[in-house]
């Protein structure tokens, strides 16, 4: 029994009399590409809602996360109702668009979407902030393409409490580095938070997308103050 | 040949990784969490077993001028199935497969065997050939997942198994570790096999 190993001699035999015309592989190759076509049609749409959903409730499920909305106990139509009631979306010109969680009617949580490359391909996530915008509350990466196991790794939850509580603000030395992901275990000033390891290029890209976004975030405080 | 002795020779005796090295590529590449080689083991099982039965059944219709595009249609047709079905039902995972369900088209096992097997057996012995073959890929999978996660990461299947002091070999992850972790475990089959065969 081996592979590809028969003579087309043999391959005729076993096969038989299957040496038909012209018109009958055309035919044949019409049915099977036609069938299988429409299985294909038929399973897509009647499987494109429950994809849309399950995209739609992950990244609810996320903003929720960080948002410190505890959601395990809600089904997916209670969190859309939950989600509808109180988290809004707010765009002030000059600055990204932003998601505003209420408590009670008052500003709890700002989120900011994270958009950036990273090594292997696009990376995008959540951001939160208390409604001071000093704080960051939550971090979490929807997607992201870094290898397994080395930039994959910022997906996690190590990573991300990591950056809990860290307190944003131009440091004096440079007005450009507000947060620096430094190599593993070698954070020291409060603005560092510890890299990943094998991973550099998945970190610094990190870094750089973070800093862009909480550049705008800082602007938005100070506009706020004003 | 009973589907029983079907089976067991694609496991050990005709095992599509470590006796024919098909579909090598994929089991490089998966190989990273223990997880991820389970569902790309079922997946290419149930996609080899689908392929096996229809190639199977329909063998005497298939001109013999365009059998392996026929092949494809059927291979494609299964695997963008059982990816839509994952990204419906299984959400998660389908994001950590992320485009390798769809690579399992160009997986030589599926096309090797339904060439090789399926256009010249009955239908019930195809389909125990490709539950063999998928089961033989799945098992090595697994292996060489379980060594690659445990000495990569420190994890078992996403649980901490390595205490924190000692530090992972990260390299395990990338792709010579992989390689390394697949030439040892084929080296220690193929003595093993050896040594069956000269008894």
């Amino acid at each position: 029994m081996k592979y590809f190993a028969i003579s087309e001699k043999e391959r005729r035999d076993l096969m038989g009399k299957k040496q038909k015309g012209l018109f009958y592989s055309f035919s044949f190759s019409f049915v099977v590409a036609f069938t299988a076509g429409s299985i294909l049609m038929g399973s897509q749409y009647l499987l494109t809602a429950k994809i849309q959903q399950n995209k739609i409730m992950e990244k609810m499920r996320s903003i929720f996360k960080i948002a410190g909305i505890d959601h395990s106990l809600y089904k997916d139509i209670g969190i859309k109702k939950f989600y509808s009631k109180n988290i809004s979306s707010e765009k002030i010109a000059g600055f990204p668009q932003r998601l505003i969680y209420r408590k009670n009617g008052s500003v709890h949580r700002y989120i900011y979407p994270l958009k950036g490359k990273g090594f292997w391909g696009p990376i995008k996530g959540f951001i939160s902030f208390d409604k001071s915008l000093f704080k960051i509350k939550g971090i979490v990466f929807t997607h992201q393409e870094e290898t397994p196991g080395l930039g994959a790794e910022i997906a996690t939850e190590k990573f991300y409490n990591k950056f809990k509580d860290k307190i944003i603000s131009l440091t004096p030395k440079s007005n450009k580095i507000i947060l620096h992901l430094s190599k593993a275990g070698q954070a020291k000033s409060p603005h560092d938070i510890d890299g990943i390891t094998g991973a550099t290029e998945t970190t610094t890209l990190v870094e750089e997308m973070l800093n862009s976004t909480l550049k705008s975030v800082i602007l938005n405080r100070q506009e706020i103050q004003k | 040949m009973n589907s029983l002795a079907i089976i067991k020779k694609a496991l050990w005796h005709e095992n599509p990784i470590f006796v024919h090295m098909l579909g090598v590529c994929s089991a490089l590449a998966v190989t990273t969490r223990v997880q991820n080689a389970l569902v790309m083991a079922l997946a290419v099982t149930v996609v080899s077993m689908g392929t096996n039965l229809i190639v199977s059944i329909l063998k005497s219709f298939i001109p013999n001028k365009i059998r392996l595009i026929i092949e494809m249609i059927i291979i494609a047709t299964f695997v963008i199935l059982f990816d839509l079905l994952l990204k419906a039902y299984y959400f998660e995972m389908s994001k950590q497969l992320g485009p390798y369900v769809g690579l399992i088209i160009t997986n030589c096992i599926i096309l090797g065997r339904s060439e090789a097997f399926a256009l010249k057996n009955k239908p019930l012995a195809s389909l125990a050939d490709g539950l063999g073959n998928g089961l033989g890929y799945g098992f090595i999978l697994i292996i060489v997942a379980f060594f690659r996660e445990l000495l990569g990461a420190g994890t078992l299947m996403g649980h901490q198994i390595l205490p924190n002091s000692i530090e992972p070999a990260r390299a395990m992850l990338l792709a010579p570790g992989a390689f390394i972790i697949m030439g040892v475990i084929i080296w220690i089959i193929k003595s093993i096999q050896l040594k069956g065969a000269q008894s």
